[in-house]
Protein backbone atom coordinates (compact mmCIF):
# COMPACT_ATOMS: atom_id res chain seq x y z
CA UNK A 1 0.00 0.00 0.00
CA UNK A 2 2.81 2.14 0.75
CA UNK A 3 4.81 2.01 -2.20
CA UNK A 4 1.33 2.38 -4.52
CA UNK A 5 1.20 6.20 -2.34
CA UNK A 6 4.65 6.70 -2.92
CA UNK A 7 4.39 5.84 -6.79
CA UNK A 8 1.41 8.08 -7.28
CA UNK A 9 2.48 10.90 -4.75
CA UNK A 10 5.73 10.78 -7.48
CA UNK A 11 3.59 11.18 -10.19
CA UNK A 12 1.68 14.18 -8.32
CA UNK A 13 4.64 16.10 -7.19
CA UNK A 14 7.26 16.43 -10.27
CA UNK A 15 4.25 18.21 -12.37
CA UNK A 16 3.72 20.54 -9.44
CA UNK A 17 7.33 21.37 -8.75
CA UNK A 18 7.90 22.21 -12.11
CA UNK A 19 4.59 24.65 -12.66
CA UNK A 20 6.33 26.76 -9.09
CA UNK A 21 9.59 27.15 -10.28
CA UNK A 22 12.18 29.23 -7.99
CA UNK A 23 14.93 27.05 -5.71
CA UNK A 24 14.34 24.44 -3.65
CA UNK A 25 13.70 23.90 -0.04
CA UNK A 26 16.92 22.74 0.26
CA UNK A 27 18.66 25.38 -1.45
CA UNK A 28 17.24 28.18 0.72
CA UNK A 29 19.67 29.54 3.37
CA UNK A 30 18.17 28.74 6.56
CA UNK A 31 17.42 32.10 7.41
CA UNK A 32 15.01 32.05 4.27
CA UNK A 33 13.78 28.95 5.47
CA UNK A 34 12.78 30.38 8.67
CA UNK A 35 11.60 33.51 6.77
CA UNK A 36 9.24 31.29 4.78
CA UNK A 37 8.20 28.92 7.61
CA UNK A 38 6.38 32.31 9.69
CA UNK A 39 5.13 33.33 6.12
CA UNK A 40 3.58 29.82 5.72
CA UNK A 41 1.64 30.00 8.66
CA UNK A 42 0.26 33.58 7.84
CA UNK A 43 -0.70 32.79 4.48
CA UNK A 44 -2.49 29.62 6.58
CA UNK A 45 -4.97 31.99 7.94
CA UNK A 46 -5.89 34.51 4.75
CA UNK A 47 -8.74 33.62 2.58
CA UNK A 48 -8.26 31.42 -0.12
CA UNK A 49 -9.43 34.20 -2.51
CA UNK A 50 -6.18 36.11 -1.07
CA UNK A 51 -4.01 32.86 -1.46
CA UNK A 52 -4.75 32.89 -4.86
CA UNK A 53 -3.77 36.41 -5.72
CA UNK A 54 -0.70 35.86 -4.06
CA UNK A 55 0.02 32.51 -5.81
CA UNK A 56 -0.43 34.63 -9.20
CA UNK A 57 1.36 37.41 -8.02
CA UNK A 58 4.43 34.96 -7.60
CA UNK A 59 3.84 33.29 -10.96
CA UNK A 60 4.18 36.52 -12.67
CA UNK A 61 6.89 37.79 -10.59
CA UNK A 62 8.97 34.60 -11.40
CA UNK A 63 8.22 35.27 -15.18
CA UNK A 64 9.95 38.73 -14.42
CA UNK A 65 13.76 39.15 -16.28
CA UNK A 66 16.41 38.40 -13.02
CA UNK A 67 17.32 41.55 -12.61
CA UNK A 68 13.67 42.91 -12.71
CA UNK A 69 13.22 40.62 -9.62
CA UNK A 70 16.25 42.16 -7.67
CA UNK A 71 14.74 45.60 -8.50
CA UNK A 72 11.71 44.92 -6.73
CA UNK A 73 12.95 42.87 -3.97
CA UNK A 74 15.35 45.97 -3.39
CA UNK A 75 12.53 47.99 -3.32
CA UNK A 76 11.01 46.82 -1.11
CA UNK A 77 13.37 45.90 1.26
CA UNK A 78 14.06 50.01 1.06
CA UNK A 79 10.12 49.61 1.91
CA UNK A 80 10.87 48.02 4.88
CA UNK A 81 13.72 50.20 6.08
CA UNK A 82 11.34 53.37 6.45
CA UNK A 83 10.52 54.36 9.72
CA UNK A 84 6.57 53.89 10.69
CA UNK A 85 6.19 57.77 10.17
CA UNK A 86 8.17 57.55 6.86
CA UNK A 87 5.87 54.46 6.10
CA UNK A 88 2.31 56.13 6.68
CA UNK A 89 3.66 58.67 4.72
CA UNK A 90 4.28 56.65 2.12
CA UNK A 91 1.31 54.71 2.38
CA UNK A 92 -0.74 58.05 2.08
CA UNK A 93 1.17 59.12 -1.06
CA UNK A 94 0.91 55.31 -2.28
CA UNK A 95 -3.29 55.82 -2.02
CA UNK A 96 -2.61 59.15 -3.94
CA UNK A 97 -1.20 58.25 -6.35
CA UNK A 98 -2.83 55.28 -7.12
CA UNK A 99 -6.13 57.50 -7.20
CA UNK A 100 -4.71 59.53 -9.74
CA UNK A 101 -5.73 62.67 -7.98
CA UNK A 102 -3.52 65.29 -9.39
CA UNK A 103 -0.78 67.05 -7.17
CA UNK B 1 14.35 60.04 -42.44
CA UNK B 2 13.90 63.80 -40.68
CA UNK B 3 16.63 64.97 -38.34
CA UNK B 4 14.49 65.26 -35.34
CA UNK B 5 14.17 61.12 -35.42
CA UNK B 6 18.08 61.14 -36.70
CA UNK B 7 19.60 62.94 -33.84
CA UNK B 8 17.44 60.84 -31.44
CA UNK B 9 19.46 57.96 -32.95
CA UNK B 10 22.95 59.63 -32.76
CA UNK B 11 23.50 58.59 -29.02
CA UNK B 12 22.95 54.58 -30.11
CA UNK B 13 24.93 54.96 -33.43
CA UNK B 14 28.07 56.02 -31.90
CA UNK B 15 27.89 53.13 -29.41
CA UNK B 16 27.34 50.59 -32.07
CA UNK B 17 23.41 49.90 -30.62
CA UNK B 18 22.06 50.45 -33.70
CA UNK B 19 20.40 47.71 -36.10
CA UNK B 20 22.35 47.50 -39.42
CA UNK B 21 18.94 48.49 -41.14
CA UNK B 22 18.41 51.69 -38.83
CA UNK B 23 22.44 52.43 -39.29
CA UNK B 24 22.20 52.72 -43.25
CA UNK B 25 19.27 54.96 -42.79
CA UNK B 26 20.72 56.75 -40.40
CA UNK B 27 24.00 56.70 -42.85
CA UNK B 28 21.88 58.03 -45.73
CA UNK B 29 20.21 61.01 -43.93
CA UNK B 30 23.58 62.21 -42.07
CA UNK B 31 25.27 62.09 -46.29
CA UNK B 32 22.76 65.06 -46.86
CA UNK B 33 22.79 67.22 -44.06
CA UNK B 34 25.56 68.97 -42.06
CA UNK B 35 23.53 69.70 -39.42
CA UNK B 36 23.25 66.54 -37.85
CA UNK B 37 26.68 65.47 -39.07
CA UNK B 38 27.97 68.15 -36.88
CA UNK B 39 25.33 67.02 -34.03
CA UNK B 40 26.81 63.69 -34.83
CA UNK B 41 30.07 64.95 -34.18
CA UNK B 42 29.41 66.73 -30.48
CA UNK B 43 28.22 63.23 -29.73
CA UNK B 44 30.89 61.81 -30.35
CA UNK B 45 32.94 64.19 -28.87
CA UNK B 46 30.56 64.39 -25.45
CA UNK B 47 31.00 60.33 -25.21
CA UNK B 48 34.84 60.13 -26.03
CA UNK B 49 35.33 62.31 -23.04
CA UNK B 50 33.05 60.79 -20.91
CA UNK B 51 34.92 57.54 -21.91
CA UNK B 52 38.27 59.55 -21.06
CA UNK B 53 37.61 59.55 -17.79
CA UNK B 54 38.31 57.69 -15.28
CA UNK B 55 36.22 54.54 -14.51
CA UNK B 56 38.12 53.21 -11.45
CA UNK B 57 38.82 54.67 -7.64
CA UNK B 58 41.49 53.60 -5.08
CA UNK B 59 39.04 52.09 -2.61
CA UNK B 60 40.17 53.01 0.97
CA UNK B 61 41.34 50.20 3.05
CA UNK B 62 38.88 51.28 5.77
CA UNK B 63 36.38 50.08 3.57
CA UNK B 64 37.37 46.84 2.50
CA UNK B 65 38.24 46.30 5.86
CA UNK B 66 34.68 47.56 6.74
CA UNK B 67 32.88 46.10 4.54
CA UNK B 68 34.66 42.54 4.94
CA UNK B 69 33.76 42.34 8.91
CA UNK B 70 30.07 43.28 7.93
CA UNK B 71 29.94 39.99 5.79
CA UNK B 72 31.83 38.09 8.63
CA UNK B 73 29.13 38.67 10.58
CA UNK B 74 26.72 38.04 8.69
CA UNK B 75 28.43 34.72 7.55
CA UNK B 76 28.26 34.39 11.21
CA UNK B 77 24.93 35.09 11.94
CA UNK B 78 24.11 32.39 9.04
CA UNK B 79 26.42 29.60 10.48
CA UNK B 80 25.17 29.87 13.96
CA UNK B 81 21.08 29.71 12.89
CA UNK B 82 22.32 26.68 10.57
CA UNK B 83 23.59 25.07 13.69
CA UNK B 84 20.45 26.00 16.16
CA UNK B 85 17.90 25.03 13.08
CA UNK B 86 19.76 21.78 12.88
CA UNK B 87 18.74 21.24 9.14
CA UNK B 88 21.57 19.90 6.81
CA UNK B 89 21.81 20.91 3.35
CA UNK B 90 22.50 16.90 2.57
CA UNK B 91 19.75 16.29 0.37
CA UNK B 92 21.46 15.35 -3.50
CA UNK B 93 19.85 17.00 -6.62
CA UNK B 94 17.33 16.65 -7.91
CA UNK B 95 16.14 16.74 -4.81
CA UNK B 96 12.73 18.99 -4.73
CA UNK B 97 10.82 15.94 -6.64
CA UNK B 98 12.22 13.54 -3.41
CA UNK B 99 11.08 15.58 -0.97
CA UNK B 100 7.84 16.42 -2.13
CA UNK B 101 7.03 12.68 -2.64
CA UNK B 102 8.36 11.89 0.89
CA UNK B 103 6.29 14.73 2.36
CA UNK B 104 3.28 13.97 0.58
CA UNK B 105 3.38 10.27 1.02
CA UNK B 106 4.34 10.81 5.05
CA UNK B 107 1.24 12.69 5.02
CA UNK B 108 -1.06 10.63 3.34
CA UNK B 109 -0.20 7.83 4.77
CA UNK B 110 -0.77 8.69 8.66
CA UNK B 111 -3.64 9.28 10.82
CA UNK B 112 -5.95 11.42 10.81
CA UNK B 113 -4.39 13.26 14.27
CA UNK B 114 -1.60 14.45 13.13
CA UNK B 115 -1.81 14.50 9.40
CA UNK B 116 0.31 17.80 8.13
CA UNK B 117 -2.31 20.60 7.20
CA UNK B 118 -3.37 21.04 3.53
CA UNK B 119 -3.32 24.28 2.17
CA UNK B 120 -6.66 25.93 2.68
CA UNK B 121 -5.98 25.18 6.78
CA UNK B 122 -7.11 28.07 8.92
CA UNK B 123 -6.76 27.17 12.80
CA UNK B 124 -3.27 28.02 14.25
CA UNK B 125 -4.11 25.37 16.45
CA UNK B 126 -4.30 22.93 14.26
CA UNK B 127 -1.18 24.13 13.02
CA UNK B 128 0.22 23.93 16.22
CA UNK B 129 -0.62 20.90 16.84
CA UNK B 130 1.13 18.96 13.66
CA UNK B 131 4.18 21.02 14.47
CA UNK B 132 4.81 20.92 18.23
CA UNK B 133 7.66 23.28 19.33
CA UNK B 134 11.08 21.45 19.10
CA UNK B 135 11.91 20.94 23.02
CA UNK B 136 14.82 23.73 23.16
CA UNK B 137 14.89 26.31 26.23
CA UNK B 138 15.78 28.82 23.07
CA UNK B 139 12.40 30.55 22.15
CA UNK B 140 13.44 31.36 18.80
CA UNK B 141 13.85 27.65 18.06
CA UNK B 142 10.57 27.22 18.59
CA UNK B 143 9.27 28.43 15.51
CA UNK B 144 12.20 27.31 13.26
CA UNK B 145 11.08 25.24 10.76
CA UNK B 146 10.10 21.79 10.63
CA UNK B 147 12.19 19.05 9.09
CA UNK B 148 9.43 18.25 6.52
CA UNK B 149 8.39 20.97 5.32
CA UNK B 150 4.62 20.73 4.12
CA UNK B 151 3.85 19.80 0.64
CA UNK B 152 2.46 23.44 -0.18
CA UNK B 153 5.54 25.04 1.57
CA UNK B 154 8.22 22.40 -0.34
CA UNK B 155 6.42 22.82 -3.66
CA UNK B 156 7.24 26.56 -4.28
CA UNK B 157 9.38 27.57 -1.14
CA UNK B 158 10.33 31.22 -2.62
CA UNK B 159 6.40 32.27 -2.49
CA UNK B 160 6.86 32.13 0.81
CA UNK B 161 10.24 33.73 1.40
CA UNK B 162 8.85 36.85 -0.56
CA UNK B 163 5.33 36.87 0.73
CA UNK B 164 5.37 40.14 2.34
CA UNK B 165 6.67 41.50 -0.99
CA UNK B 166 4.62 40.15 -2.89
CA UNK B 167 1.55 41.59 -0.86
CA UNK B 168 3.03 45.14 -1.33
CA UNK B 169 3.99 44.27 -5.19
CA UNK B 170 2.21 47.56 -6.34
CA UNK B 171 4.01 49.97 -4.05
CA UNK B 172 7.24 48.29 -4.59
CA UNK B 173 6.53 47.84 -9.04
CA UNK B 174 6.15 51.49 -8.14
CA UNK B 175 8.09 52.82 -5.61
CA UNK B 176 9.78 55.82 -7.33
CA UNK B 177 6.35 56.72 -8.62
CA UNK B 178 5.25 56.59 -5.41
CA UNK B 179 7.94 58.43 -3.44
CA UNK B 180 7.77 61.65 -6.31
CA UNK B 181 4.06 61.55 -5.25
CA UNK B 182 3.16 65.18 -3.32
CA UNK B 183 1.03 65.29 -0.82
CA UNK B 184 -1.11 68.12 -0.24
CA UNK B 185 0.79 69.46 2.92
CA UNK B 186 4.20 69.06 0.69
CA UNK B 187 5.62 71.56 -1.23
CA UNK B 188 7.26 69.84 -4.45
CA UNK B 189 10.58 68.50 -4.37
CA UNK B 190 11.88 69.73 -7.97
CA UNK B 191 12.61 66.45 -8.92
CA UNK B 192 12.42 64.30 -12.22
CA UNK B 193 8.91 63.70 -12.96
CA UNK B 194 8.39 59.52 -12.96
CA UNK B 195 8.89 58.24 -16.28
CA UNK B 196 10.11 55.25 -17.26
CA UNK B 197 11.74 57.03 -20.43
CA UNK C 1 23.68 29.48 -19.79
CA UNK C 2 24.61 32.07 -22.41
CA UNK C 3 27.35 31.41 -24.69
CA UNK C 4 30.49 33.21 -22.99
CA UNK C 5 29.12 33.33 -19.54
CA UNK C 6 30.23 30.13 -18.49
CA UNK C 7 33.95 31.33 -19.08
CA UNK C 8 33.68 34.37 -17.63
CA UNK C 9 35.75 34.94 -14.71
CA UNK C 10 33.82 36.79 -12.44
CA UNK C 11 31.07 33.94 -12.65
CA UNK C 12 33.18 31.64 -11.70
CA UNK C 13 34.30 33.64 -8.86
CA UNK C 14 30.85 34.10 -7.82
CA UNK C 15 29.83 30.27 -8.10
CA UNK C 16 33.20 30.18 -5.28
CA UNK C 17 31.26 32.65 -3.14
CA UNK C 18 27.96 31.26 -3.46
CA UNK C 19 29.86 27.84 -2.32
CA UNK C 20 30.53 29.31 1.00
CA UNK C 21 34.48 30.39 -0.21
CA UNK C 22 35.23 33.35 1.62
CA UNK C 23 38.72 34.27 -0.31
CA UNK C 24 36.67 34.31 -3.38
CA UNK C 25 35.03 37.33 -1.55
CA UNK C 26 37.36 39.54 -0.80
CA UNK C 27 39.06 38.58 -4.51
CA UNK C 28 35.64 39.97 -6.09
CA UNK C 29 35.07 43.09 -3.63
CA UNK C 30 38.84 43.57 -5.21
CA UNK C 31 38.31 42.87 -8.42
CA UNK C 32 35.36 44.85 -8.45
CA UNK C 33 35.12 47.58 -5.71
CA UNK C 34 37.16 50.54 -7.87
CA UNK C 35 34.61 50.56 -10.36
CA UNK C 36 31.71 50.45 -8.02
CA UNK C 37 33.14 52.79 -5.85
CA UNK C 38 33.69 55.33 -9.44
CA UNK C 39 29.82 54.80 -10.24
CA UNK C 40 28.54 55.58 -6.96
CA UNK C 41 30.30 58.40 -6.30
CA UNK C 42 29.57 59.85 -9.78
CA UNK C 43 25.75 58.86 -9.18
CA UNK C 44 25.58 60.06 -5.47
CA UNK C 45 28.11 62.90 -5.77
CA UNK C 46 29.29 62.69 -2.13
CA UNK C 47 32.60 61.12 -1.01
CA UNK C 48 31.05 59.65 2.47
CA UNK C 49 27.24 58.70 0.94
CA UNK C 50 29.17 56.74 -1.96
CA UNK C 51 31.80 55.08 0.12
CA UNK C 52 28.38 53.50 2.44
CA UNK C 53 26.79 52.71 -0.68
CA UNK C 54 29.35 50.39 -1.77
CA UNK C 55 29.67 49.05 1.32
CA UNK C 56 26.13 48.17 1.13
CA UNK C 57 26.57 47.17 -2.61
CA UNK C 58 29.00 44.07 -1.69
CA UNK C 59 26.94 43.27 1.64
CA UNK C 60 23.65 42.53 -0.69
CA UNK C 61 26.04 40.56 -3.06
CA UNK C 62 26.97 38.45 -0.29
CA UNK C 63 23.42 38.39 1.06
CA UNK C 64 21.77 37.59 -2.12
CA UNK C 65 24.66 35.44 -3.11
CA UNK C 66 22.16 32.03 -3.99
CA UNK C 67 19.97 34.19 -6.06
CA UNK C 68 22.95 35.09 -8.22
CA UNK C 69 21.86 32.94 -11.86
CA UNK C 70 25.05 32.71 -13.99
CA UNK C 71 22.48 33.01 -17.21
CA UNK C 72 23.00 36.87 -16.69
CA UNK C 73 26.65 38.56 -16.40
CA UNK C 74 27.62 39.59 -12.74
CA UNK C 75 28.50 43.04 -13.59
CA UNK C 76 25.02 43.57 -14.61
CA UNK C 77 23.79 42.09 -11.52
CA UNK C 78 26.11 43.58 -9.26
CA UNK C 79 25.19 47.33 -11.10
CA UNK C 80 21.13 46.60 -10.41
CA UNK C 81 21.98 46.53 -7.11
CA UNK C 82 24.42 49.55 -6.82
CA UNK C 83 21.82 51.57 -9.04
CA UNK C 84 18.64 50.72 -6.84
CA UNK C 85 20.98 51.59 -4.02
CA UNK C 86 22.10 54.84 -5.25
CA UNK C 87 18.56 55.57 -6.29
CA UNK C 88 17.20 54.86 -2.98
CA UNK C 89 20.01 56.91 -1.28
CA UNK C 90 18.75 59.99 -3.40
CA UNK C 91 15.60 59.48 -2.17
CA UNK C 92 15.93 59.61 1.41
CA UNK C 93 14.23 62.48 2.99
CA UNK C 94 17.05 62.78 5.81
CA UNK C 95 19.75 63.24 3.02
CA UNK C 96 21.62 66.17 2.84
CA UNK C 97 22.58 68.44 0.55
CA UNK C 98 24.57 66.95 -2.39
CA UNK C 99 28.29 67.62 -1.07
CA UNK C 100 29.86 68.15 -4.41
CA UNK C 101 32.96 66.23 -4.46
CA UNK C 102 34.96 68.87 -6.15
CA UNK C 103 34.08 71.63 -3.67
CA UNK C 104 37.25 69.87 -1.55
CA UNK C 105 40.41 71.70 -1.33
CA UNK C 106 43.06 70.65 -3.77
CA UNK C 107 45.88 69.97 -1.00
CA UNK C 108 43.21 67.41 0.09
CA UNK C 109 45.05 64.38 0.27
CA UNK C 110 42.08 61.69 -0.53
CA UNK C 111 41.55 62.60 -3.97
CA UNK C 112 38.67 61.19 -5.56
CA UNK C 113 40.30 59.01 -7.38
CA UNK C 114 43.35 58.95 -10.38
CA UNK C 115 43.82 61.96 -11.33
CA UNK C 116 42.79 62.45 -15.08
CA UNK C 117 45.80 61.04 -17.29
CA UNK C 118 46.74 63.37 -20.04
CA UNK C 119 49.27 61.49 -21.81
CA UNK C 120 48.67 63.86 -24.75
CA UNK C 121 49.40 67.43 -23.68
CA UNK C 122 51.87 69.37 -25.40
CA UNK C 123 51.82 72.46 -22.87
CA UNK C 124 50.55 72.83 -19.07
CA UNK C 125 47.86 74.76 -20.20
CA UNK C 126 46.47 72.02 -22.81
CA UNK C 127 46.51 69.96 -19.27
CA UNK C 128 44.83 72.50 -17.77
CA UNK C 129 42.32 72.88 -20.53
CA UNK C 130 41.35 68.68 -20.26
CA UNK C 131 41.64 68.89 -16.43
CA UNK C 132 38.72 71.93 -16.82
CA UNK C 133 36.73 69.49 -19.32
CA UNK C 134 36.63 66.76 -16.79
CA UNK C 135 35.67 68.63 -13.89
CA UNK C 136 32.73 70.44 -15.91
CA UNK C 137 31.81 66.87 -17.48
CA UNK C 138 31.93 65.57 -13.45
CA UNK C 139 29.72 68.49 -12.69
CA UNK C 140 27.49 68.38 -15.38
CA UNK C 141 26.82 64.53 -15.21
CA UNK C 142 26.24 65.00 -11.37
CA UNK C 143 22.99 67.71 -12.41
CA UNK C 144 21.52 64.90 -14.44
CA UNK C 145 18.31 63.51 -13.07
CA UNK C 146 18.38 60.33 -12.09
CA UNK C 147 17.37 57.95 -14.14
CA UNK C 148 19.33 59.75 -17.04
CA UNK C 149 22.56 60.05 -14.94
CA UNK C 150 22.10 56.35 -13.87
CA UNK C 151 21.45 55.06 -17.77
CA UNK C 152 24.50 57.35 -18.64
CA UNK C 153 27.20 56.19 -16.24
CA UNK C 154 25.77 52.42 -16.75
CA UNK C 155 26.51 52.60 -20.85
CA UNK C 156 30.15 53.48 -20.27
CA UNK C 157 30.87 50.57 -17.90
CA UNK C 158 33.30 48.19 -19.89
CA UNK C 159 30.85 45.10 -21.04
CA UNK C 160 27.43 46.82 -20.81
CA UNK C 161 25.19 46.69 -24.19
CA UNK C 162 22.07 48.87 -23.83
CA UNK C 163 20.19 45.94 -23.26
CA UNK C 164 22.06 45.41 -19.52
CA UNK C 165 21.22 48.96 -18.96
CA UNK C 166 17.89 48.13 -19.42
CA UNK C 167 17.53 45.07 -17.28
CA UNK C 168 19.70 47.18 -14.55
CA UNK C 169 17.19 49.93 -14.81
CA UNK C 170 14.19 47.27 -14.62
CA UNK C 171 12.72 49.17 -18.42
CA UNK C 172 13.22 48.56 -22.11
CA UNK C 173 16.23 49.06 -24.63
CA UNK C 174 13.60 51.60 -26.15
CA UNK C 175 13.93 53.29 -22.68
CA UNK C 176 17.26 53.33 -22.44
CA UNK C 177 17.97 54.75 -25.59
CA UNK C 178 15.69 58.23 -24.86
CA UNK C 179 17.52 58.64 -21.42
CA UNK C 180 20.57 58.43 -23.29
CA UNK C 181 19.37 60.85 -26.36
CA UNK C 182 18.08 63.60 -23.28
CA UNK C 183 21.15 63.18 -21.19
CA UNK C 184 23.67 63.47 -24.11
CA UNK C 185 21.78 66.84 -25.69
CA UNK C 186 21.99 67.98 -22.29
CA UNK C 187 25.48 67.61 -21.56
CA UNK C 188 26.43 68.79 -25.55
CA UNK C 189 24.62 71.89 -24.38
CA UNK C 190 26.85 72.48 -21.00
CA UNK C 191 29.73 71.58 -22.66
CA UNK C 192 29.86 73.53 -25.81
CA UNK C 193 32.36 75.49 -25.62
CA UNK C 194 34.44 72.70 -24.96
CA UNK C 195 33.75 70.56 -28.19
CA UNK C 196 35.22 71.47 -31.43
CA UNK C 197 33.66 73.42 -33.77
CA UNK C 198 33.19 71.76 -37.23
CA UNK C 199 34.53 74.05 -40.15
Amino acid sequence: MRRLVLLLALALAVPAAAQWGGRPWHQLTPEEQQRAWQNYQRYQQLPQQRQQMLERRYRQFQALPPQEQQRLRQNYDAYRGLDPGQKRQFDEKYHRWKSGRPR
Amino acid sequence: MRCGRAQKLLTAAVDGELSPGRRAALDRHLAGCPVCRAERAATQSVLDALDALPMVAAVPAALEQATLRRVRVLAAEEAERTARSGWRAWLPLPALAVTAVLVLAIAITRTADDRIPTSGARSPERIARAHPAQSHPNSAVAVAPPAEPPPALAAAPELFVDLPMLRNLDKVKHFEAIRTTTLDDETPSGEEAPSNG
Amino acid sequence: MPEGVAADPDVALMLRVQAGDHDAFQELFRKLSPRVLQYTRRFVGSEAQAEEVTQDVFVQVFRFRHRYKPQSRLTTWIFTIATNLCLNELRRPERHLRVDIWDRRDDDDRREGPQLPDPDAVTAEEGAATRQLARRLEEAVGALPPKQRAALLLSRIDGLAYRDVADALGCTEGAVKALLFRATQTLKKSLHEFLPKED
